[in-house]
């Protein structure tokens, strides 16, 4: 192995007990990258992720982190990698500080390093006067924030995020949400491996996206491109008189629209084609002059996500 | 860092004792241990006032209080160290620490040091109280004492041992405490009387040799080495076997 590529897995497979989690996936992650990993319940993302923090080793094939074998050098491997695998809990008996310290010692950083790093995180992660108490006392979404902390730690050149928004209430997610893009804009020559069940979240986030389903890769490219992509796509549209039959009909009649439907209060479009295909819709709606007030794409990676999935059902 | 880096992972393995010990010193268990090895301490002093044991000599007495210590101890590992390895799963604190570049061999034997050190701490305490009262009941301390102390660390280490290996073969701290419990309070004791009912000495079984700790008091055990032997081994067997289910066990 080079390392050219932060993570690599070739020809990785998982069996338990008959049931194949990990059918031989071959995937490469680039340097510099933040790659959302996608896959509905059971499509082998955790799987994938326990195997590459050596939480579970894998049947055959292999997996690298910047060139080492996790199962053969898994102490070299995660030398200079974060992690987050789904809400760890900490020691309750100890402090955020008491736990960067853990961390940063293990790591083999020096006193001044863990305390330096330790108020820098705290601070990033609006945790400073939090710093002192005991974890056992914190809400999820405060724990969830010391862990991605932990991972920041050692200051990594590469995060593995196991659904690190999941379980949380809607505040806990946004908060989440900006610190991970605080890491992304923060963090120079950083690739993050994040594995999510939230679309908007890996759009958001992700410029590239990885999808997996009974643990086979189905699509690996940026996330640009997913969206952008010749595929079908679901627009809605909202019209100050609410939907009618008449605009649904005519709604239907213009260029690359597959189907039109009445949603709730909204006029659901399946449509085909590519972003200058779109904005032409767009255009063409405005002219009908039916009192659309609201145009909005239905999440265009969801729409691939969907597509994609149904295929490999 | 190199993958063989020997003192690396002793550095790693004297951090994973160091937040080890925080953990006992802040936890309830450790508090708990506490409080009934003072319960003990008390009823015996009670007990052996009650039967005028305080006018005979520190032989006898120091065996009134050394003759619970069997108990204790084990009580001393359900406590302290059958919840050692099997928490980190259960509290799903594993997926934090098995994460980080640490060989598990220093996450196991960190945390099994440290409980033999805190267990090995506890007999110390207890046989420092039992020479005081001795000495101030009787004046004089039995030439014993020390074979006792050493005999109890021997049988500390053996049911720290089991009590590891439990650990890292049950999926809950409450089944893995019972099964620390039970082995030597009932499958042991079971397995060593009927091997008396068929005439075979059960010199090998920990429980026999545990209770060479009051015996040696009144040197009543000639057999002390064996005895010592029969613990450690015990203790070094339960844990290397622990390690093994440690180091296969996933999440």
């Amino acid at each position: 192995m080079t390392g050219e590529h932060p993570i690599e897995m070739i020809d990785l497979r998982k069996e338990f007990k008959g049931f194949v989690a990990v059918d031989d996936l071959t995937l490469k992650i680039e340097k510099n990258s933040f790659t959302g990993f996608l896959g509905p319940n059971g499509a082998g993302k955790s799987t994938v992720l326990k195997i590459l923090t050596n939480l579970i080793g894998a049947t055959s094939g292999n997996a690298y982190i910047n060139g080492a074998d996790v199962s053969k050098e898994y102490k070299t491997a995660l030398e200079g990698v974060g992690t987050v695998v789904e809400t760890p809990e900490f020691y309750p008996y100890l402090t955020p500080r008491e736990v960067f310290s853990y961390t940063g010692e293990i790591f083999g950083m020096n006193k001044e390093s863990i305390s330096s790093q330790t108020e820098e995180i705290l601070s990033d992660m609006k945790m400073a006067e939090w710093g002192d108490k005991r974890i056992g006392t914190f809400s999820k979404g405060m724990k969830q924030r010391i862990s991605i902390g932990i991972a920041l730690m050692n200051d990594p050149s590469l995060i593995i995020f196991d659904e690190p928004t999941s379980g949380l209430d809607p505040r806990g997610m946004a908060e989440t949400r900006e610190i991970l893009k605080g890491v992304r804009n923060k963090s120079k020559g950083l690739t993050v491996l994040m594995s999510s069940h939230d679309l908007h979240e890996v759009t958001d986030l992700c410029d590239r996206v990885a999808m997996v389903n009974h643990g086979r890769l189905l699509l690996h490219d940026r996330t640009a491109a997913v969206t952008g992509s010749n595929m079908t796509r679901r627009i809605g549209l909202r019209m100050i008189n609410g939907p009618t039959d008449s605009a649904v009909s005519q709604i239907s009649s213009l260029a690359n629209v597959e189907s039109a439907a009445v949603s709730g209060n909204t006029i659901e479009v399946r449509f085909t084609g590519n972003d200058g295909d779109q904005l032409r819709f767009f255009n063409d709606v405005g002219s009908l002059g039916l009192g659309v007030f609201n145009l909005h794409e239905i999440e265009a990676l969801e729409s691939v996500y969907l597509s994609l999935i149904a295929e490999t059902r | 860092m190199t993958e063989d880096c020997f003192s690396d992972n002793i550095r790693q393995t004297r951090v994973v004792m160091k937040y080890e010990f925080k953990k006992y010193s802040r936890g309830k268990m450790l508090i708990i241990f506490a409080m009934l090895m003072g319960l003990v301490l008390v009823m015996s002093t009670a007990l052996t006032w009650l039967d005028g044991g305080f006018d005979n000599g520190s032989a006898d007495l120091a065996f009134s209080y050394a003759s619970s210590l069997q108990f204790l101890i084990l009580l001393g590992a359900t406590l302290l160290v059958s919840g050692t390895i099997v928490s980190e799963f259960e509290d799903r604190t594993a997926l934090a620490l098995f994460t980080k570049p640490i060989k598990k061999w220093s996450i196991y034997f960190g945390k099994f040091f440290i409980a033999c050190i805190v267990g090995f701490m506890f007999v110390f305490i207890y046989y420092a109280i039992m020479a005081a009262i001795c000495l101030a009941a009787t004046g004089s301390l039995p030439s014993t004492i020390l074979v006792s102390m050493g005999l109890a660390l021997a049988f500390m280490f053996g049911m720290a041992g089991l009590a590891i290996m439990f650990s890292s073969m049950a999926k809950k701290f409450s089944i893995a405490a019972i099964l620390t419990f039970a082995s030597v309070l009932m499958v042991a004791q079971l397995i060593s009387s009927m091997l008396y009912a068929n005439a075979i000495d059960p010199w090998f079984m920990i429980d026999i040799a545990g209770a060479s700790i009051n015996g040696s008091i009144l040197g009543a055990d000639s057999m002390l080495w064996r005895d010592t032997a029969v613990m450690l081994v015990w203790g070094l067997v339960a844990c290397a076997a622990g390690y093994i289910t440690f180091r296969r066990r996933g999440l």
